[in-house]
């Protein structure tokens, strides 16, 4: 396996280098920094990279985006110290293969790198069990929302994905314009948005509601 | 001349890869592993007579400080070298021993330190 290691803690990066070496690992790159990366993957188009977060000129998050956006099928992984959940959801967000801690232990690391070969992501099972009550927390948060809104409201709001106007809205509901607007003012009010338009975008993202189709 | 190396980790990365890359230098240093969290720590040290040791924590537990205070007590001239993943510089904490005879030479010493 081909790999680029970006870290701007050169001592730790020699290191990890070596034991990837040890490994039998081909380290075709190492950099120091974000845009250095990018650049790497782009000239030697490894099979992994592997990224710190905090790096000078371009943070490994921004890198990966790159990365990721160039070359999909490079598998990169964050290592990093941050256990902060903000960067750790923002990876994943962007399409990191893994997020792995700089204080674990080698011979996990080594056999987590050996899974993404395989197909694997390459996390702790603590990370992993971090993941999966994300997703929880946000399929109860999408389900509570759902039951928020009253059936006439998800209607309402429904034709309000449609772009239609107070009026029509009233006209097609069989009530009054003033009991639409008092339907939108609490569906604002629940959704915390600013606007019908905020308001629709938001439904639309959290499955309240289908986009219109074409 | 070869040294001895004691590197005090429970097999964490930092640790680990420092490692790997000394292995290239088996005439330069001796390196020994020992896990800070075993009772024996300090004995198994002592007997090593390291010339430093390095820590690959960024912040060491009560015990590891307890040891490393015995250490320095014990061998005024070790070096204890201390990697940080979060931070590029590496700390390096070295310790003299003195011989006073009154309340003025700890005075001068004081005054040393401020050079």
């Amino acid at each position: 396996m081909r790999v680029i290691v970006a870290d701007d803690h050169s001592l730790f990066r020699d290191g990890i280098i070596s034991l990837l070496e040890a490994a039998e690992y081909e380290v075709v790159a190492q950099v120091g920094d974000g845009m250095a990366a990018v650049e790497a993957v782009r000239r030697y188009r490894p099979d992994l990279a592997l990224l710190d977060i905090s790096m000078p000129e371009m943070n490994g998050l921004e890198a990966l985006r790159k990365i990721k956006n160039e070359f999909p099928e490079t598998s990169a992984v964050m290592l990093t110290v941050s256990d902060a959940d903000e960067d750790l959801f923002e990876a994943i967000e962007i399409g990191a293969d893994g997020y792995l801690l700089k204080d674990l232990d080698a011979r996990e690391f080594l056999a987590i790198l050996e899974g993404i070969q395989e197909g694997e992501a390459a996390v702790t099972r603590k990370t992993a069990a971090r993941i999966m009550n994300r997703v929880k927390v946000l399929a109860q948060k999408n389900g509570a929302e759902k039951e928020i809104l009253s059936p006439r409201e998800v209607e309402v709001m429904t034709l309000l994905g449609e772009g239609l106007a107070n009026r029509v809205i009233a006209d097609r509901l069989y009530v009054s314009e003033n009991t639409v607007k008092y339907h939108v003012r609490n569906i604002l009010q629940k959704l915390g948005a600013q606007n019908r338009t905020e308001a629709v975008a938001y439904a639309m993202r959290m499955g309240l509601i289908k986009p219109l189709e074409e | 001349m070869r040294q001895q190396v004691v590197i005090l980790s429970d097999h964490s990365l930092f640790a680990q890869g420092v490692a790997s890359r000394f292995k290239q230098f088996p005439e330069r240093v001796h390196l020994h592993f020992v896990n800070p969290r075993d009772d024996d720590s300090f004995d198994r040290i002592a007997a090593i007579r390291p010339a430093a040791v390095i820590l690959s924590s960024s912040e060491a537990d009560t015990r590891e400080k307890c040891l490393l205070c015995d250490l320095v007590s014990a061998f005024p001239s070790i070096r204890i070298i201390r990697l940080a993943v979060d931070q590029d510089p590496v700390q390096v904490i070295t310790s003299q021993q003195s011989r006073l005879k009154e309340v003025r030479d700890l005075l001068d010493l004081l005054d040393e330190g401020r050079e």
